[in-house]
């Protein structure tokens, strides 16, 4: 009898040995149970790889913040550390949202990172990061996107796409950019993406918005040729523009012209944080108006609701009487131009006096663009002058009489 | 006589160096401390009747008075903000003078602006007298306007900050202005070619960036952002034309450019972040892109202009951007 209470007591011990191993919840680094500035740094040594042990680090910055605006409120955590060792000094800052690392920039500003295991170039270190990224974050999309990078032998740029994963690689100047962007049905939904960046080959920067975007539609309900004719359709009662020239108002009103037009299929947020398809129909003015030259109107390619309207522009100054004329030549940046005259361009020497007698300039007409000035020089110049031939003549007399 | 006209001589240089220091613009003691000014100009901005479209002067004031709010009134001790009627060439000049009395000055500008073409002039000279002029020398000049379209011009910047004993104390400029980052520049100085018969009459300096720093293009780099120098100066402008404030990102959710501007300021000034730092988290937020290096404004736009074929921009960011704005 004893023995067998012992049996049961013991089975029930183990059975509730197990339950509580198994009710234990293993914290990942990833998880919200670990603080954003103990992630930043976990980051920082088992994703980026970087030998932390070498260097003295600081935090320099934590601050919390929730912006209605942005991220649909969601609470963002900034953190930044500075880590120091004897040959380099590197800047880190990281955005958290919702206790998710969504953003992550390295700068460099004395020599070179310390690994732990240093890569042997670019890609390696690339496969790397998302190996360990993997691990990190215990996301089973990222395999896919690992497997794609096995396929590639050269960074270079490319699109590659697998499911619902394009695979992106651009260079830019000294930034080589490998992008994983989520895509469904032909719509690319940049903001849904993973992305790592090298500046001259060292590790720059790391984004993820993967899992913080979501999809509100893929469906393209609306075709090119609806969404510019729910674009005419919208801008057919342009407002009027006006302008302030001096003092006076001049108003004008713009007309859109049949061609040229372009419609670009893009993806939009509709709600925070969800993506739709989106149709940017951009109309052009049948010439420049001010400083406009057409009208964009962006259209929800699911429901073929209208976005938003605005008018496309260019800032500088674009004198109206040429822009009415239209009789300005092709130009490649907003310019004034004064061509050269007979008299000098410039009445006064912005610059020191030249040794000695300062020539004065032969033509005075004052030049209302240049707007120099050279009464003060020539005060400066006449009051020592003036006053020394007085002085010697003055002098001179004395020196006569006596 | 010789003694007499010694001292004729003596007299008269006294009187130059008092008429002199009557001229030049000495600032006698050197306060410290920040200032900031912050300008909102209307000239030359159009704008479209009640139709519930963003229009680009009421989106500039917001900006404009939003960066300003951002600058902690207990690390400057001037701040400065002028919008609209308030903008004038002469305000601008001033403030840029008085930047001198201060350690660290900074200037956001919204603005209109274009590049112009002046002349270097090559003078033959006679008898002391300038003679005709030999050749003139095209240099390309910055200016932008202020409301009431009165240029100010880059050479006009370059003679106030250049008579400023330790270098320009404008050390952090942001001009969302076309054009004004075409390049830095460098000065056009005057000077004899051969004595006394060939005086070149140089333009001044040429080139906003200069203008307002005092470094030209050997001083500065010419990629901030991507290898910032060890300067203490930073420009921040457009190449070709720049984007109106009001412009939206159409897949950022009603964000526009005018916002980008805003959380620049909010993470250089809020949260203390260098020039870079503060771009990249900008760009993150208004883009959706984790670096600034990603977004158009680094790697430039072309728009089609009607009559005018395609143009194009960029932002250029001239200098250290490894620096960080007092906050």
């Amino acid at each position: 009898m004893m023995n067998f209470s012992m049996k049961k007591l013991c089975v029930a011990l183990v059975l509730a040995v197990i339950l509580a191993l198994l009710l234990i919840e293993v914290p990942s680094l990833y998880s919200a149970d670990f603080s954003a500035p103990e992630r930043a740094l976990t980051f920082l040594k088992d994703v980026i790889g970087l030998d932390i042990t070498k260097y003295n680090v600081t935090m320099t910055h934590y601050s919390v913040v929730c912006d209605p605006d942005y991220y649909g409120g969601l609470p963002q955590e900034h953190v930044d550390y500075i880590i120091k060792s004897d040959e380099s000094v590197i800047d880190v800052s990281y955005t958290f949202i919702n206790k998710t690392l969504a953003v992550c920039n390295l700068y460099a500003y004395k020599s070179s990172l310390l690994y732990a295991q240093p890569p042997t170039n670019v890609l390696d270190a690339a496969k790397s990061i998302i190996d360990r990224y993997q691990d990190y974050t215990w996301n089973s999309y990222i395999q896919v996107m690992r497997d794609m990078l096995d396929t590639v032998t050269e960074l270079k740029p490319m699109t590659k796409s697998v499911g619902n994963v394009k695979l992106k690689i651009s260079e830019n100047g000294p930034y080589t950019c490998i992008e994983w962007v989520y895509t469904s049905n032909g719509l690319d939904f940049n903001r849904k993406s993973i992305s790592l960046a090298f500046q001259d080959g060292t590790f720059r920067s790391f984004s993820d918005s993967w899992s913080l975007y979501k999809i509100g539609s893929d469906s393209v309900n609306v075709s090119e040729e609806e969404a510019i004719n729910i674009a005419r359709n919208a801008t057919k009662d342009m407002p009027k523009l006006y302008g302030r020239v001096g003092n006076e108002t001049i108003v004008l009103q713009p007309k859109v012209a049949d061609s040229p037009v372009e419609a670009k299929l893009i993806t939009g947020i509709r709600e925070p944080l969800t993506l739709y398809p989106l149709w940017h129909v951009q109309l052009y003015f049948d010439k420049l108006y001010g400083n406009y030259y057409g009208v964009a109107v962006d259209i929800w390619a699911d429901t073929g609701e209208i976005c938003g309207i605005y008018g496309t522009g260019i800032m500088g100054y674009i004198p109206q009487s040429e822009n009415q004329q239209q009789t300005q030549a092709p130009a490649q940046t907003p310019s004034e131009e004064s061509p050269p005259t007979q008299t000098p361009p410039q009445e006064e020497n912005p610059t020191p006096s030249p040794p000695e007698q300062t020539p004065p300039p032969k033509e005075t007409q004052t030049n209302n663009q240049t707007n120099l000035n050279l009464t003060p020089f020539i005060i400066a110049s006449a009051i020592p002058i003036t006053a020394t031939i007085i002085i010697a003549t003055t002098l001179y007399k004395r020196k006569r009489k006596h | 006589m010789n003694r007499i006209i010694a001292k004729a001589i003596l007299v008269s240089l006294l009187l130059l160096v008092f008429s002199m220091s009557q001229l030049v613009n000495v600032k006698a003691v050197k306060a410290s401390g920040e200032a900031a000014a912050v300008f909102c100009s209307t000239g030359g901005l159009w704008w479209f009747e009640q139709s519930g479209w963003p229009n680009e002067d009421d989106v500039s004031l917001d900006v404009a008075l939003r960066v300003h709010g951002l600058f902690p009134l207990s690390v400057y001790e001037l701040c400065n903000y002028y919008n609209d009627g308030m903008v004038t060439k002469d305000i601008i000049l001033t403030l840029i003078e008085d930047a001198a009395d201060f350690d660290y000055a900074t200037f956001f500008i919204f603005a209109n602006g274009v590049n112009r073409t002046l002349y270097d002039v090559i003078y033959y000279v006679v008898g002391g007298i300038y003679g005709y002029p030999l050749y003139y020398i095209p240099v390309t000049h910055y200016q932008f306007y202020d409301t009431y379209d009165t240029p100010i011009i880059d050479f006009e910047i370059g003679e106030i900050t250049r008579h400023q004993y330790e270098g320009s104390t404008i050390h952090f400029v942001f001009l969302w202005t076309c054009v004004q980052a075409n390049e830095i520049g460098s000065y056009h100085y005057s000077y004899w070619i051969y004595y006394p018969y060939y005086f070149y009459q140089g333009s001044g300096a040429a080139g906003m960036p200069l203008a307002w720093t005092l470094r030209d293009y050997t001083q500065m780099s010419s990629d901030g952002y991507a290898s910032p120098d060890s300067g203490s100066y930073c420009f921040i402008g457009f190449e070709g034309f720049g984007m109106p404030l009001s412009e939206n990102i159409s897949d950022s959710g009603g964000k526009n450019y005018g916002d980008f501007v805003k959380k620049f300021y909010y993470y250089a000034l809020v949260n203390g972040y260098k020039i870079n730092k503060a771009l990249d988290k900008a760009s993150y937020d208004v883009f959706g892109v984790q670096s600034f290096f990603q977004t158009p404004l680094y790697t430039g736009y072309a728009r089609y202009l009607p009559g005018l074929g395609w143009w194009s921009g960029k932002m250029r960011v001239y200098g250290n951007g490894n620096n960080t704005l007092p906050h």
